[in-house]
């Protein structure tokens, strides 16, 4: 009975109540016991991988690069659709914004309006001889170089043929000012010079 | 008036171009074969180099009581800003304050920016800077020969040239020589004439003609004085060639004061004020 008993303990774990018995036995015993306990896993078994159809994956794909193509197409023949502009509306806090900022205006006295119509009135006469005038001149200057060119054409068909040929120079032409006052000589601006880094391409 | 005018000059360009494509298949003869050919009368280019104003012009007075119209209009009808609102409420804090005051003195000022500060910082930013004045020193010393001088309008490049043994105040001009397009010749006569004076010539085609018709008793062929118009880009005079003896940079309204009243007359054509 005892000899059965020993073989059990020998094929279960340590008991934790006989340690002695246990540390006699580690030194006693020629094969020590070598039953270890494995890490837990806590993990279920692994799910069997689901098959997909390549076909089935290839038409995914094919579905979604047609779907892109159909807007680009749809983009390219119609540009932008804007929202209509009836549409647009300004959110309410914006018009509530509007009242509040609403200025004071000045009750205007019967000269006071009086005068700024006629003022109009007379800008509008000044901006209309003014538009004549340029008109005039633009029809002046065409008449000088028809007659220039007819003149040259009598005197020798090939200086004509030279004169009214396109100046391409003239194409890419960039024009600054008139400002409201010079520029000022060695002028050195307080906060540096603007120097674009951007890249070129 | 059937067509504003920039119509009628476009409709010129189209003329112009469909008319030289038809020529061009008969003139493939070169310039060089034209050199043989000689012509009814002497040609001659003349550059009209153009300062343009560097400032605006001055206001006539109806511009100026019209533009303070329109900006007191804008004011009347444009909303309050950022600024002038936060202006207001300051100064409602600052009543609330005052009365909170009376009832209960002893309150601690904090130091705050008011905007009102800001708009005297904003002064005193302004007035530390000094814009370069309208008038410059040319024009006080009335020195004609500076393009310095009358910023506000355009200004034309007159010299003294000898023409037929005597001296005139005309533009820079030349002789047209065999081989040269006039466009050409007009270059040549600016840079020979006036040194390092740097110009863009506008366009191929000149923009008016003088004929002058010699006595009939001479011999003589008429001549064709084509202009050109050049847009002044930097340099100075050099008379040194010792082509012209004199120059001066004038206005439209100075020209009279120089040129010989024919000569003016032509000068009229293709020069305005806009």
């Amino acid at each position: 009975m005892a000899a059965i008993l020993s073989n059990l303990a020998k094929l279960s774990l340590s008991q934790p109540t006989s340690t002695v018995f246990q540390s006699c036995r580690i030194h006693s015993q020629v094969n020590p016991l070598l039953i270890r306990a494995t890490q837990q896993l806590l993990a279920e078994p692994m799910k069997k991988k689901k098959r997909i159809d390549p076909s089935v994956l290839a038409a995914k794909e094919a579905k979604k690069i047609k779907k892109i193509e159909k807007e680009i197409k749809k983009l390219t023949r119609f540009g932008r659709i804007l929202k209509p502009v009836a549409e647009i509306e300004l959110p309410n806090k914006q018009f509530r914004l509007a009242k509040e900022r609403q200025r004071e205006t000045p009750v205007l006295s019967f000269e006071e309006s009086e005068e700024r119509a006629l003022l109009q009135k007379q800008w509008g006469r000044y901006r209309t001889k003014m538009w004549v005038h340029q008109y005039q001149v633009y029809d002046k200057l065409v008449a000088a170089q028809a007659e220039a060119l007819e003149e040259l054409k009598a005197e020798s068909p090939e200086l004509y043929q030279e004169a009214i040929k396109i100046d391409y120079n003239m194409i890419a032409m960039n024009f600054e000012g008139p400002k409201l006052t010079p520029p000022i000589r060695d002028y050195v601006p307080p906060d540096g010079d603007y120097v674009d880094t951007s890249r070129k391409y | 008036m059937a067509y504003p005018p920039i119509f009628s000059s476009l409709m010129r360009c189209i003329q112009l171009c469909s008319r030289a494509k038809l020529l061009r298949a008969q003139s493939i003869s070169s310039l060089l074969s034209s050199n043989q050919i000689r012509h009814g009368s002497i040609l001659y280019s003349a550059v009209c180099v153009e300062r343009y104003p560097v400032i605006t012009s001055n206001k006539s007075t109806i511009e100026e009581r019209f533009s303070e119209l329109l900006s007191k209009l804008e004011q009347e009808n444009s909303f309050l800003s950022d600024h002038e609102v936060r202006h207001l409420k300051e100064e409602q804090a600052a009543k609330m304050k005052q009365e909170n005051a009376d009832e209960e003195s002893g309150n601690v000022d904090t130091e705050t920016v008011t905007a009102l500060d800001l708009e005297d910082k904003w002064d005193a930013e302004i007035k530390s800077f000094t814009p370069a004045s309208r008038v410059t020193q040319a024009d006080e010393q009335q020195n004609q020969k500076s393009v310095e001088r009358r910023l506000e309008s355009s200004l034309y490049l007159l010299v003294k040239q000898n023409i037929a043994g005597r001296e005139h105040w005309v533009l820079p001009q030349a002789t047209w020589e065999n081989g040269e397009t006039l466009r050409q010749t007009a270059e040549r006569a600016l840079s020979s004439v006036c040194g390092d004076v740097k110009a863009t010539v506008l366009g191929n085609a000149p923009c008016a003609v003088a004929k002058y018709e010699p006595p009939k008793e001479d011999e003589e062929k008429p001549i064709k004085l084509f202009f050109y118009k050049a847009w002044y880009r930097e340099g100075n005079v050099n008379t040194d060639s010792g082509l012209a003896s004199d120059y001066v940079w004038v206005t439209k309204e100075e020209f009279k004061d120089f040129c010989h009243n024919s000569y003016n007359g032509h000068l009229k054509k293709f020069i305005f004020d806009m």
